[in-house]
């Protein structure tokens, strides 16, 4: 692998970040929209005296800043490689000596970066805004964080190798394809509520775990080891399908003629 | 002259579709061949299994003594590309493009390579420009600067003037001429204008429906599809000829079949 390709793919990536409204709206505009939503929902639901037990209502907040990580960094795995699919620019890329392992190494770095950035906003207007110290879990954060942001890019390079192999009228999955996993990560709720077969599901998915985690070091003050090594498994697990999904399928596209027929 | 492209037996199918059967040719280093043949003769698929971006059914594919499958990475570092349907990203400015391709293709002292680019397809005042503000012959010249940056020994171009006005498509065709004398590098050349190959090529290969109909300099190909009584290169009836031919048979014209494909030896 040559460091110099991945950087010249996250130069890429930066620049077009640099010139492009519609990327920013994704990386600020958006999550700041829903974290206004669910900020003011819960200072109205606190005005009228609701509570969710000692949970305390700012955990609304805290779950959608943490739902906004997983789906950032799914989103903008999948949206960079739209980019070049519609700038047309994918086969210059793939012309080049650009090995497939530099691309997705640079694609993802790109979109951790991003997410971070997105993240510490999101984490100082909640503090600004509504008093809510997303830092206030202490160190079962970064684990928790890594979870989330492997499993993001694993779900992001999924969609990636889906709209490499059937084309871009796939693209609508690069924003929805997290919203399909919400229901079952028990992001504002805990996963006793679902369905007792859905539960099942839900814990094979690793947001679930960080999730519920989060909400047990809330409660208790218990950060769950065992629980967390299994969500990062499971989500390094989703990483690697991914990864060798992505280089299947774009070889399967090379072989149909597929990758020249992006558009 | 050393052999750049040695291509032997290349086939490739799409499903029950034969886009180009079992072709063998080469392309000398120094050498400007020009591929021909009407909309879907297999030249563009040609091109993409000679990148590695469509992979062949059968047939072997070697640029510069290396093959291409093994040592994909090797080869792509000394070849380049340049199509009037591939694009650059439009909200990058010129500079930040060249930038990022000059270090995918790891250029060495890249800003020095880039600025010597620029200067040399008159475009220094570009620089800082989106490429998608640029007009059509503007983008042609980035495309161009883009595809010389790591100095390659062979050159893909894929009708790289198709979007070019008369005068723009002049002055690209003697930058090719040009680059070709200074630097020795092989190019393969594809395009609809024929006055364009007869001018710039120095041999041409004539695709029709997959297959090598006939090869040679212009005017031994217009000989071989044509006649031999003719006396000056006319690509332009050899293009209109088998194009009609494949159409109808038996048109008011009363075209000459196309002669079976060779053996190219």
């Amino acid at each position: 692998m040559s460091w110099r390709r991945v950087y010249a793919i996250i130069l890429r990536y930066s620049y077009g970040l640099r010139h492009d409204v519609a990327r920013l709206f994704d990386l600020f505009f958006w999550p700041i929209v829903d974290l206004l939503v669910w900020g003011f929902l819960t200072v109205y639901l606190t005005d009228v005296g609701f509570t969710l037990g000692g949970l305390g209502l700012s955990w609304l907040i805290g779950g959608i800043i943490f739902w906004t990580l997983l789906y950032r960094s799914s989103q903008d795995v999948a949206v960079q490689l739209l980019e070049d699919i519609w700038a047309r620019n994918f086969l210059n890329l793939f012309a080049s000596p650009l090995r497939l392992s530099e691309f997705i190494a640079g694609m993802v770095l790109v979109a951790g970066v991003k997410v971070l950035i997105t993240f510490l906003a999101l984490g100082l207007l909640a503090w600004l805004l509504y008093h809510y110290q997303v830092l206030a879990l202490g160190l079962p954060l970064l684990p928790y964080l890594a979870v989330l942001l492997v499993f993001g890019w694993g779900m992001g390079l999924v969609v990636s190798a889906l709209i490499i192999r059937f084309g871009s009228r796939l693209q609508v999955f690069a924003w929805g394809a997290a919203f399909l996993i919400q229901p079952i990560s028990a992001v504002f709720y805990p996963v006793e509520v679902l369905p007792p077969p859905v539960q099942v599901l839900a814990r094979l998915n690793p947001p679930t775990y960080v999730f519920e985690g989060m909400r047990q070091v809330v409660l208790h003050g218990v950060f769950r080891w065992d629980q967390w090594l299994l969500a990062q498994a499971l989500a390094f697990g989703v990483l690697a399908f991914s990864i060798w999904l992505f280089a299947w399928l774009f070889d399967d596209a090379r072989v149909r003629g597929m990758l020249t027929r992006l558009d | 002259m050393t052999v750049a492209i040695r291509v032997k037996h290349l086939s490739k199918r799409f499903g029950a579709q034969e886009a180009v059967c079992d072709i063998s040719f080469e392309v000398r280093q120094g050498e400007i061949v020009g591929l021909l043949g009407p909309n879907g003769a297999g030249k563009t698929t040609t091109i993409q299994m000679l990148l590695g971006l469509i992979e062949p059914t059968a047939g072997d594919i070697e640029i510069l003594g290396w093959d291409l499958v093994r040592h994909r990475t090797t080869v792509l570092q000394q070849v380049n590309f340049s199509s009037a349907y591939v694009s650059l990203p439009p909200r990058l400015t010129v500079w930040e493009n060249l930038d990022v391709f000059a270090r995918l293709y790891e250029v060495p002292d890249h800003q020095a390579r880039i600025r010597e680019l620029l200067e040399y397809f008159e475009i220094t005042q570009l620089r800082d420009r989106q490429v998608g503000t640029l007009s059509s012959g503007q983008v042609a010249r980035v495309n161009l600067c883009k595809a010389m940056l790591n100095r390659p020994r062979v050159l893909f171009l894929d009708e790289p003037t198709a979007s070019l006005d008369p005068d723009a498509a002049l002055r690209a065709r003697e930058r090719f001429k040009e680059i070709r004398a200074r630097e020795g590098l092989a190019i393969l050349y594809t395009s609809h204008n024929m006055a364009e190959i007869e001018e710039v090529c120095d041999r041409v290969i004539f695709i029709h429906r997959g297959r090598i109909l006939a090869e040679g300099s212009p005017l031994d190909v217009t000989r071989q599809i044509l006649g031999a009584a003719v006396e000056e290169p006319d690509l332009e009836e050899v293009f209109i000829h088998v194009a009609r031919a494949s159409e109808s048979p038996a048109t008011a014209a009363g075209p000459r079949p196309i002669q079976p494909p060779r053996a190219v030896p």
